[in-house]
């Protein structure tokens, strides 16, 4: 009897949709709520439809893709447990947020280390970053799209042998972002601008001359606002009771809230097991990311995967330990689980570039194989 | 929509509990299965194509010790050249910095080289530093590089300027224009430690481009030659013209000579496992 096995991929997808089905029915029957119930069937189904439609028609990373949907979708299962009625609202912000997989596999193979895209990518960041410091009311943080154009125009300079036009670029960046009292995202960019430079040109000089000009101006930032890098104010985890391990007993016990992260409510409601299990999603996406840009053929793209995936990393570190109480400064929230519309766009954006980085690897692949042939 | 009674619920909530934990378990094993699963079929794609993303070689012409005559480089499209090990191209030869030059192919063009600063090439014997311009002498199939005391040849691959096409519009029409210009046969600086070795100067063309004239086929003649004597030694190199292969094998006449061991050109990556085993 010849059997054939299920693929992983496929595997995947019926043990999220099945997960995901079960716990917004269960939700749904606790509360009584239609909206619940509905969000049952339609998660699943996008989660299922997002790893078919898109990922065929734009040739994506099925594995990425997966990963980023499911993870919204348990985002909006934490606030489906927290706040019933805003879980649709949620969940209709996220499908807005998945349209941004196209204009990121749209950039991703339109960009070319081009001197004219790095200026244009860097006067955008740099706007981006300078606009609430001149006009205060606009109260949106797109630190991760400034950061996001930022890198592509840092990434151009190191490919095009400017790397001291990208430590400037780099440091104009970071001191923004800490004008504009966001210390983790300083943080952040200076670590994955570093990571970059290293992977460019590992030369000690130019290491030793980035390292220093980013420790001073931190050490200056730390001079002039000391509570800035480091506050005095006792720091108050977001886990006032310790989690257990496969949640609360009591089905009515209410889960802890964080303005900033659903990941607290997701592990206050379904326990530290599932919640640690959400979180390996985070290490699997990486090493997709790194893959990918050890396969990409030009230098440019795989710089660029390596710098889209480590920005996903550390935000995501940055954001996990912050909810654990180990780090205490307020990051950004947890990619693609968050109730932020910029932040979400801007994960999604990342994923399509990334996808975009795999296509190409794709077509590159497409091209040896026929060039095989006929060489035969 | 219905709801049960909180005692059920209850029961469901525990049954719940443990059943999704469960699941996040099995949902993060078949990602990693997953993930294993494309790698592993993506490596043994690229096992299959042993010349993937490359688009020729780079053959020593002149080298030193560790790098000798013959040795080959896989090129790919782009990347960096210099003396360590972090670089896409390792040539470990005098005057070669650690990271001398950036390189990259462009369709239609050929391959450009970058010296980076302070570094020197000579391509086809005009020099390049980091102030000149890559394109205006671009590295053709044939050409030569001079890299510190190293010199190099580019062998261009012939099938590549269907890959130039498929970047573009495939179009069958115009595929013979889209080969590289070939350069005259360059003249390589005289630093050679051996002849130069006789290389395709062109890449090679379609078979309906070579004229087929069919030529008178003489009979074989057969003439033995008398067995070697076995006191006396092989004749020298020295005294046999390099056109007529040599062998010590007193029982070989010459009518019987077998082909030459075909020795495979040394890899540059072989002599890196050396290396590192060491």
């Amino acid at each position: 009897m010849n059997q054939k096995a299920i693929s992983p991929r496929r595997f995947y997808l019926f043990l999220v949709a099945m997960f995901l089905a079960l716990a917004f029915f269960q939700l749904a029957i606790r509360e009584g709520n239609d909206q619940l119930a509905l969000l049952a069937g339609v998660v699943p189904a996008v989660v299922v439809l997002g790893n078919l439609i898109p990922v065929r028609v734009f040739s994506l990373d099925r594995l990425l893709t997966s990963a980023a949907l499911t993870l919204t979708a348990f985002g909006i299962l934490a606030v489906a447990a927290l706040r019933p009625d805003e879980a649709h609202s949620l969940a209709l912000q996220s499908l807005a947020s998945v349209a941004f997989l196209l204009p990121g596999v749209l950039l991703s193979r339109w960009l070319r280390p081009a001197c004219s895209i790095a200026v244009i990518f860097g006067f955008l960041g740099l706007s981006m970053l300078s606009v609430p410091l001149v006009m205060p009311y606009l109260s949106f943080a797109c630190d991760m799209v400034s950061m996001l154009l930022l890198m592509v125009a840092c990434t151009i300079c190191m490919i095009r042998q400017k790397q001291v036009a990208a430590m400037l670029l780099s440091l104009s960046g970071a001191a923004l972002m800490l004008l504009g009292q966001h210390p983790v995202s300083a943080i952040v960019w200076s670590l994955v601008f570093l990571s970059l430079m290293w992977a460019c040109s590992a030369r000690p000089a130019v290491m030793f001359l980035v390292l220093s000009s980013t420790g001073l101006l931190f050490y200056g930032a730390w001079l002039i606002n000391p509570e800035l890098l480091w506050p005095d104010q006792t720091f108050v985890p977001v886990f006032s009771t310790r989690p257990s391990l496969f949640g609360p007993e009591q089905a009515d016990a209410v889960p802890a809230i964080s303005p900033f992260s659903l990941f607290p409510a997701l592990t206050g409601r379904y326990g530290l097991i599932l919640s640690g299990c959400v979180v390996l999603l985070y290490p699997l996406m990486m090493l997709r990311s790194v893959s990918l840009a050890r396969a990409s053929r030009s230098r440019f793209h795989g710089l660029l995967a390596a710098g889209l995936a480590m920005q996903l990393s550390f935000f995501a570190i940055g954001a996990l330990l912050y909810d654990m109480g180990i780090w205490p400064l307020q990051s950004l929230p947890m990619p693609f689980m968050s109730e932020d519309l910029p932040s979400m766009s801007a994960c999604f954006l990342i994923t399509g570039m990334l996808g975009g980085i795999f296509s190409g690897n794709l077509q590159d692949l497409e091209d040896d194989i026929r060039l095989s042939s006929l060489a035969r | 929509m219905f709801s049960v009674s909180p005692e059920t619920y209850q029961t469901i909530h525990q049954v719940s509990r443990f059943l999704f934990a469960f699941g996040g378990v099995l949902i993060v094993l078949a990602a990693v299965g997953w993930l294993i699963s494309e790698t592993r079929e993506w490596r043994e794609k690229r096992r299959s194509l042993s010349s993937a993303g490359t688009i020729g070689e780079l053959v020593v012409i002149s080298g030193n010790d560790e790098m000798p005559s013959q040795t080959w480089f896989p090129l790919p499209r782009e990347g960096v050249l210099g003396s360590v090990r972090s670089c896409d191209l390792v040539v470990p030869a005098d005057g070669v910095r650690s990271c001398h030059l950036d390189f990259f192919w462009q369709d239609g063009v050929g391959l450009l080289i970058h010296p980076r600063s302070g570094c020197e090439v000579r391509v086809n014997d005009i020099v390049l530093n980091c102030k000149s311009d890559p394109e205006s002498a671009p590295l053709t199939h044939g050409s030569s590089l001079q890299i510190g005391s190293a010199v190099l040849r580019l062998h261009l691959f012939a099938a590549l300027d269907h890959t130039s096409a498929s970047r573009t519009k495939p179009d069958a029409d115009d595929a013979p224009a889209a080969l590289p210009p070939v350069p005259e046969p360059a003249s390589v600086p005289p630093v050679f430690l051996q002849d130069p070795v006789d290389f395709m100067e062109s890449p090679m063309p379609p078979n309906s481009q070579i004229p087929i004239t069919p030529a008178p086929m003489p009979l074989p003649v057969h003439i033995p030659a008398p067995p070697f004597p076995a006191a006396l030694s092989a004749p020298s190199i020295d005294d046999t013209p390099a056109s007529l292969p040599v062998s010590s094998d007193p029982t070989i006449v010459s009518g019987d000579i077998p082909a030459p061991a075909v020795s495979s050109r040394p890899r540059r990556s072989d002599r890196w496992k050396e290396d590192w085993s060491e």
